[in-house]
């Protein structure tokens, strides 16, 4: 079985694997040791803390596979950002020049660099092993974190945003990068990119040009791909769409790949997630549909996916094995709600 | 004799002519006959004007060639720009972006749209006909106004500007248009500029970029013309730089040329200025040459003759040329 929880000390090996196959892109898990350790020390006290959104706190969860054992997936939410250092993002606005004498009316979609994100709270740190990217696992791992904002919403801003990954070749070149901000900074974008996993994005803002930038007066290759998403991350953007993400004009700085974002109560997931009472049989037979089932619990988190037939109100029948491995008893509350948007 | 004096209405079809054939980037002389007579109407009535401090006035003055009987060159200088409508420039500012931290300094020009020179007086409108463009005759135009600057200095500003033709090839574009300025009128260079000599010259403020634009993000054609001056205009640039006027990262909005500024007061014709009583003689052949005015304000007339020793010495046709007689006060200075 498939189940998220909380990160914990015992991952810091798993998790340095998967840095490694994640890769230099990857810059919220860096295959460094030490950074590892103090990002589960720093999960591990975001889950034990008490509520404070007046400080980051970083909820960090793994995808286990119960029969090895290990964590082969990652995803994270950020209760908010913007506070310790200051986060960037252009925000495409819209400028009017014109003229009745003279017959001229022009409309410019134009760069602004923008603080508009401080204070919200950020879906972020998703990968999973390519071996297990199969069985609705990379859904599982994305929404559980849905469920978990259902359940502790007190624990996050109530704004929500998610960083998509732009456009870049094959050679991880960002043609963005590469018609916009190299010309700010002698640096290559692996480089910046880099920077920004250390959490040096800070610097290389400053260094970003400051005033508005006209977009019809960027180079071609440039305007092309503002606010378009790398092709491998299309599916991942269209789930968070059909999830009720929008993209509303805001591009990350380096690569101006999209920022979706929502209001947390709006999230279809966590709108329609309810609470279930369960009983417990040895032997259930597999519904039709695929739910998100979790647990109630802050510290002993569990989320995973079941086959259900759609219940109508209480109680949710469940099999021992899922009892156990979201750590519940009969009589016990969990959250559940359908993997997908209900076609009608 | 060569002649510099105000412009006249009798002079309209001469004048006509020049603009005509002054070609696209030239918009103080449009080539639009309306515009051009009150051009003309508007320098009479500066002449014959009394005025303390310089205000609206333009000063037209035309070049004419007496043996010849013909007008051969136009030049005018302003007494102020931007006082009844906007004086648009941009300015060239180094921004530093720097980061000790990631050992970073790098300074990035971008251009800014200002009003800086808004009160400054500008010679403008230059035109001389290409056979008389030799014997020291375009610097008798071009500095013929200067000394009439250092006779009425109070009729003009403490800054001095002159706007040089930016790079435009033979089919009327400019690089520096196609990539920044097309975007926001959405119109041709010379339709554009056009415009800016009629009364929609506030019509700029509503079209142009109101943001300062990165230079190393426009296109290389577009940056390679910055502060450029078109060849045409090589020996206009070395007489102003040579009378001290220079560039200080001023540029036109449109063609992205050079706009050369000084104090006007340091001009060097206008420093070197000296007045003294003209004697009659035979015509000075050697010596060295010397701009004489007569120091007239509606009836100036300039013209180059030379001096040798310490006094000023003017043939009968030379004074009458200045309608000055023996014994009159007039302003000279060394070519």
């Amino acid at each position: 079985m498939m189940i998220i929880r909380p990160l914990v000390e015992t991952d810091a090996n798993a998790l340095l694997d998967l840095a490694h196959k994640a890769g230099v892109g990857f810059t919220s898990l860096p295959a460094d040791p030490d950074r590892i350790v103090s990002k589960i020390a720093a999960s591990l006290s975001a889950f034990s803390g008490q509520v404070d959104l007046n400080s980051e706190q970083s909820y960090v969860f793994g995808l286990e596979d119960t029969q090895t054992s290990q964590v082969v997936g990652i995803c994270g939410i950020e209760s908010t950002i913007g506070l310790s250092s200051p986060w960037y993002s252009y925000r495409i606005g819209t400028l009017v020049h014109s003229s009745r004498e003279l017959s001229v009316h022009n409309t410019f979609p134009t760069l602004y660099l923008s603080n508009d994100q401080t204070a919200c709270a950020e879906v972020c740190t998703l990968f999973l092993d390519p071996d297990y990217r199969h069985s609705k696992n990379g859904n599982l791992l994305s929404k559980s974190r849905f469920l978990f904002l259902a359940e502790f919403p007190e624990r996050f801003e109530s704004k929500i945003i998610a960083e998509m990954r732009g456009v870049s070749d094959a050679n991880g070149q960002s043609p963005f990068w590469d018609g916009l901000g190299a010309h700010f900074f002698d640096m290559p974008f692996a480089d910046a990119d880099r920077l920004t996993g250390l959490g040096k994005k800070e610097f290389i803002a400053e260094l970003m040009p400051r005033h508005p930038l006209y977009i019809n007066l960027l180079p071609q290759s440039v305007r092309d791909v503002i606010g378009e998403v790398h092709p491998s991350t299309q599916p991942a953007r269209k789930m968070l769409e059909d999830e009720g993400f929008r993209y509303q004009g805001y591009v990350d700085i380096f690569d101006a790949g999209p920022t979706l974002e929502t209001q947390v109560q709006d999230i279809r997931a966590v709108r329609d997630s309810r609470h279930y009472t369960v009983t417990v049989e040895d032997n259930v037979p597999a519904g039709e549909t695929p739910y998100l089932v979790s647990n109630t619990s802050l510290i002993s988190y569990r989320c995973t996916i079941t086959y259900i037939n759609t219940p109508e109100s209480g109680p949710l029948c469940i099999s021992t094995e899922l009892a156990k491995a979201l750590q519940i008893t009969a009589g016990e509350p969990v959250r559940a709600v359908p993997l997908f948007v209900p076609r009608l | 004799m060569l002649i510099v004096r105000p412009i006249k209405n009798d002079d309209s079809e001469a004048f006509n002519n020049f603009a005509a054939a002054t070609g696209v980037g030239h918009t103080n002389l449009p080539n639009h006959p309306t515009q051009l007579a009150q051009k003309i109407n508007h320098s009479e009535l500066s002449f014959a004007s009394s005025v303390d401090h310089a205000g609206e006035e333009a000063y037209t003055f035309v070049m004419e060639d007496t043996l010849a009987d013909r007008l051969v060159g136009t030049c005018t200088v302003d007494a102020t720009v931007g006082l009844s409508q906007p004086y648009y420039s941009y300015r060239v500012d180094q921004v530093t972006h720097s980061s000790i931290d990631l050992k970073i300094n790098n300074r990035i020009p971008a251009l800014h749209m200002n009003h800086d020179y808004t009160g400054a007086s500008r010679l403008s409108s230059f035109y001389l006909e290409p056979d008389y463009r030799c014997d020291f005759y375009d610097q008798l135009l071009s500095k013929s106004r200067l000394l009439f600057m250092a006779c009425f200095p109070e009729r003009f500003a403490a800054t001095t500007i002159a706007e040089m033709k930016g790079v435009i090839d033979d089919e009327g574009i400019s690089p520096f248009w196609e990539s920044v300025g097309r975007h926001f009128f959405t119109m041709d260079f010379a339709e554009a500029d056009l415009l800016t000599t009629s009364s929609h010259r506030h019509f700029i403020a509503n079209l142009m970029p109101r943001y300062p634009l990165y230079v190393p993000l426009l296109s290389d054609k577009a940056q390679a013309v910055i502060g450029e001056h078109h060849e045409g205009v090589e020996d206009i640039v070395n007489i102003l730089e040579h009378e001290g006027l220079h560039f200080e990262g001023h540029v036109d909005i449109f063609d992205a040329g050079p706009i050369l500024e000084v104090r006007t007061r340091h001009i060097r014709a206008i420093r070197h200025a000296e007045q003294t009583q003209v004697l009659m003689g035979d015509e000075v052949l050697h010596g060295k040459r010397v701009l004489v005015c007569n120091n007239s304000c509606h009836d100036f007339r300039c013209i180059i003759a030379r001096k040798q020793g310490l006094s000023l010495v003017l043939s009968e046709a030379q004074l009458e040329g200045l309608q000055v007689a023996a014994g009159n006060t007039l302003t000279y200075c060394q070519l």
